[in-house]
């Protein structure tokens, strides 16, 4: 859902214990709260995409999500 | 005083149980269920003295810490801790452990964390002292780097890294550079907005010093690995930056291709007292579970010897081997950053000073940073997990601190010591 507001990249944690198999429906979930462009990393029970600021606090609400924050930004040292 | 009993001086072992965060009471009553009588720390608040066996209880349960001491019946702690552990209520449990007062003899790591705290509440105290060290060694750069003969990579060396998969995730690598004609050598591209080559020539230099070839062109040696399978992820984009989507994905896909070391030379600033990231403990953890080690560099934001920054993210998760930089002389250069946030330590050192490595369109140049300390410590990653298929994830970390020779600076600042290859 791209609302067309004011955007920002977030980096979505899953707590690995709500197990493997809940984690397309917490995608789901994420996607139905407001989370575009998503980009799942089932692996390490990831999830990258953006979302619109108002969106931010219903994301974290989310059973099963540990943590939301915003997309640290990585340069060559 | 009254004079100890046997019993309370030398009480048996039992097993540590460490609760889930907020599973802790459920955790009680299901011990409490099985049959133990657990006496809870806060029952001995008030007290002045907390008997060592908490008045004959079979549970010892530390409150504030989520912590029980089981010290009775094994076997039937066993059935209880199964459900428990299944159910996420227990997280872990080990044998519990005796301590003791260590003599001179005991730890050198003791005494060196010891040295460190003492000559850090006297630098607060009275300003930091210039730092000592060697001086400068002369080395002879006619056939080996500097770096390569620092951590012990010369003719000597029987270990290639042949059949190792090793990931450099940069600003990509430039495949035509003639030191690397018939390597193996895959590529992807990570990052938004750029093209699949190194237009920076950051991340070939990179590849240079971890898998770069025994017998270079117009060089002396300077890469480690050098019979290793490169895996040259571009998660920096073209204009030098890269962000958490583009790391992890690197990683997923390195992780997934089987490669046994992950390097990153990339990293972000981290304030003072911050925390980091559960992300990338948890990434971290995932990887050295899946048998794969990732190093990454501390970071460049230091000016010794006034200022000594912390380490950078992602480095600073405790499952990510952070790696500092020493200079010629071996000492810490001025820019590495240290172990100043606490329980974000410095891991390993290497050279990261007039590093020489390949760099695009054909050629080699000299760099410096922390960025060039990590890959010779990926590098060497790959020798050991050559040598050894056991040298994985949990394994290949505790190799690698092992083999590391002590230096003379802190271990804030250079970790175990400086990076040996085997």
């Amino acid at each position: 859902m791209d609302t067309g507001a004011a955007q920002t990249e977030v980096t979505v944690r899953i707590d690995p214990r709500s197990g493997a198999e809940r984690f397309d429906a917490i995608v789901a979930d994420l996607r139905a709260a407001g989370l575009c462009d998503i980009e799942p990393r089932p692996r390490f029970f990831i999830v990258s995409g953006r979302v619109g600021y108002q969106d931010l606090s219903p994301l974290s609400r989310i059973e099963g999500v540990a943590s939301v924050r915003a997309t640290e930004v990585f340069k060559p040292l | 005083m009254a004079i100890p009993t046997p019993a309370e001086t030398r009480p048996s072992l039992g097993t540590v149980l460490r609760f889930t965060p907020g599973a802790a009471r459920s955790g009680v009553q299901r011990l409490q269920g099985g049959g133990f009588r657990v006496a809870s720390s806060s029952d001995f608040r008030a007290a002045s003295r907390v008997p060592s066996d908490f008045g004959g209880a079979d549970v010892q349960f530390f409150e504030r810490f989520g912590i029980a001491i089981v010290r009775r019946d094994p076997d039937r702690l066993a059935s209880v801790l199964q459900s428990a552990v299944a159910d996420h209520v227990v997280s872990a449990s080990r044998p519990e452990l005796r301590y003791r007062a260590l003599d001179t003899l005991a730890s050198r790591d003791y005494l060196r964390g010891y040295r460190d705290g003492v000559v850090e509440l006297v630098d607060r105290l009275t300003g930091p002292a210039p730092e000592s060290g060697p001086r400068a060694q002369a080395w002879d750069e006619t056939r080996l780097t500097w770096g390569l003969q620092a951590i012990g990579v010369g003719p000597g060396t029987t270990a290639t890294g042949a059949g190792v998969r090793v990931a450099v995730l940069d600003t990509g690598f430039d495949s035509t550079h003639r030191d690397f004609a018939g390597r193996a050598v895959t590529r992807k591209l990570f990052a938004s907005h750029s093209s699949p080559d190194d237009v920076d020539g950051h991340g070939t230099h990179c590849v240079g010093t971890a898998c770069g070839p025994r017998s270079p062109a117009g060089a002396p040696r300077y890469g480690v690995a050098c019979e290793s399978e490169i895996y040259a992820g571009k998660v920096l984009g073209d204009n030098g930056e890269g962000t958490d989507r583009s790391v992890i994905a690197g990683m997923e896909w390195a992780l997934d291709a089987g490669c046994a070391v992950i390097s990153m030379s990339l990293g972000a600033d981290v304030p003072l007292g911050a925390r980091p990231s559960e992300d990338y403990e948890q990434i971290g953890r995932i990887c050295l579970d899946a048998g794969c080690l990732v190093v990454a560099a501390a970071g460049n934001a230091s000016a010794r010897p006034g200022r000594i920054a912390p380490v950078n993210s992602p480095a600073n998760a405790s499952t990510i081997m952070a790696v500092a930089a020493v200079d010629r002389a071996l000492a810490p250069a001025e820019f590495s950053c240290g172990g100043v946030n606490p329980g974000q330590d410095v891991d390993i050192a290497a050279p990261g000073v007039d590093v020489l490595s390949s760099w695009i369109g054909g050629g080699h140049r000299r760099l410096q940073g922390t960025s060039m300390a990590t890959p010779h410590v990926a590098g060497v990653a790959a020798l050991l997990a050559q040598l050894d298929a056991s040298h994985r994830g949990w394994t290949l970390w505790a190799r690698l601190t092992q083999l590391a020779r002590s230096l003379e600076a802190r271990s804030r600042d250079v970790g175990r010591g400086l990076l040996q290859a085997p």
